[in-house]
């Protein structure tokens, strides 16, 4: 059991604290249980004791300001980086199902028009022909499965960064203090009975200790999380970069077969027809507006190589406190609707292709 | 010297990341090259030629292409170790947290007991 994370560097935190704007709170504690634990005729001074509560409620407030804001930021950090991860890895998924996808489609409809075209003459080069590109694509498809696996190791990381960070853990320390103080009160009331000790926190501290405890609570798993990110910032910083590469060779992919196809459309469809005498075929303006989308979705994918460059520099801007990781989750889910587009285009495209004269 | 022999005695270098990425990069304008070339601009007797030749440049590129991705997958894997001894540390720091809150409950539940214990007492000892 590692309860010296939470329980034993809160010690080393609260030392920090003590002297940086984030705390202080241990002395304000003591002061509070002091005061209050031995109330009673020995308090004389009603107008020395009023103001000192008021005090002490005003560094209470400052405290909870301070632990709050210190937290909150490092919480969110965590929170955000752990969701733009899984959104990188499932991207990244996606974007290598749908290159496979291109890839298997391109190559295929290629070997059949080499086969038409007589580029292996006899049965042995068709065979031959047929078992090396089955290679290729079955040495592609190992890849990317394996690429895939190691992308799902990375996002179940980034998954328990985000529910680290999200756990909500001062409300559980909260009511957990709360709890302790019921059972220190209970053992105070049983020892009443004996008139010689009077113990007993009034519902107003043991609200304050537990709000202050889960403030506390809320604090160290704040610091525990800057701990993990500094940590394996390293390791972070290298996947990211990795991924932004496996997401760019994908887009090279799908975008090198999509301009290629488009260059052949447009001569074989769209100029050959035109310039032909006679009459345009039924189906010539279709062909130029889907040559149009063509061209538009292939200048989103070229745009989206930039989004994939900016990827690859994120880690030292977003150390440095250049990015931030909305922008580059904001890029992702670009990135990952454009691929729907081209997923949804390239399914028109087979269908255009069946439809085309011979 | 056999060319088997030379094979042997010479370890086999690996290409760099950018020299198999120049490599894609050469063999696909080499099929685009040919790509652009129209096939009726051939006489009969050449169209099987071009074909053919278009054939090996596509494979040649889909090749140099599986060659540049396998650097990026076995550079995925290198990293696994790496990445496994952080999700372990990651689950250990959670552990850590639930633990942590599993204790103080712990203390909380004790002290209700010895509440219990010493309101019995109470009763049992005469004062």
């Amino acid at each position: 059991m590692r309860v010296d994370l939470l329980l034993g560097n809160s010690g080393r935190h609260q030392k920090a604290m003590r002297t940086t704007d984030c705390g202080a709170n241990t002395p304000m504690l003591a002061t509070r249980s002091g005061n209050s634990l031995h109330s009673g005729p020995r308090r004389a001074d009603r107008r020395g004791l009023s103001s000192s509560v008021h005090l002490g409620w005003a560094l209470l407030l400052f405290i909870v300001l301070a632990l709050s804001t210190c937290a909150t930021t490092q919480v969110q950090r965590a929170a955000q980086l752990g969701v733009l991860g899984k959104t990188y890895a499932e991207a990244v998924t996606l974007a290598g199902d749908e290159a496979m996808a291109t890839t298997i489609t391109f190559s295929l409809a290629e070997i059949r028009k080499e086969r038409a075209g007589g580029a292996f003459p006899t049965p042995e080069d068709r065979s031959q022909a047929l078992k090396n590109q089955i290679e290729i694509i079955e040495q592609r498809q190992r890849m990317v499965e394996t690429s895939n696996q190691l992308l799902a190791l990375l996002a179940e990381y980034f998954a328990d960064l985000e529910q680290f960070a999200k756990q909500d853990i001062s409300t559980s320390f909260e009511t957990a203090t709360g709890g302790l103080v019921d059972s220190i009160n209970k053992v105070g009331s049983t020892v009443e009975s004996n008139t010689q000790a009077k113990a007993k926190i009034s519902d107003a501290e043991r609200t304050s200790l537990a709000k202050l405890s889960g403030l506390v609570a809320r604090q160290v798993h704040g610091q525990a999380l800057a701990r993990v990110l500094e940590r394996d910032a390293s390791m972070i910083g290298t996947q990211l970069k990795l991924m932004s590469k496996i997401l760019a060779t994908y887009s090279e992919w799908i975008r090198a077969r999509s301009d290629m196809e488009l260059k052949e459309f447009y001569r074989d469809r769209v100029v050959k027809p035109f310039v032909a005498t006679g009459d345009l075929p039924g189906k010539w303006e279709q062909d130029v507006r889907h040559y149009l989308q063509g061209t538009n979705l292939s200048a989103q994918l070229a745009k989206a190589k930039a989004a994939g460059d900016r990827m690859e520099r994120f880690w030292a801007g977003y150390l440095a406190g250049e990015i931030s990781i909305g922008d580059v989750v904001a890029d992702l889910k670009d990135m990952e609707r454009l691929l729907q587009e081209i997923s949804t285009f390239n399914k028109a495209w087979a269908d255009a292709n069946v439809s085309k004269p011979n | 010297m056999t060319n088997k022999k030379k094979a042997k005695e010479k370890p086999k270098e690996l290409g760099t990341e950018k020299d198999l990425e120049q490599l894609r990069e050469s063999t696909k304008k080499i099929y685009e090259a040919h790509r652009e070339k129209d096939e009726d601009d051939f006489p009969p007797e050449r169209r099987q030629e071009y074909w053919r030749n278009r054939y090996f440049a596509r494979t040649a590129w889909e090749h140099a292409e599986n060659a540049a991705f396998a650097n990026l997958v076995d550079e995925q894997k290198s990293m696994l170790p790496a990445l496994a001894a952080s999700n372990a540390k990651l689950a250990r720091d959670v552990q850590a947290t639930t633990d942590a809150l599993a204790m103080l409950d712990l203390v909380s539940t004790s002290l209700n007991v010895l509440a219990e214990v010493i309101t019995i007492l109470g009763r049992v000892i005469p004062r």
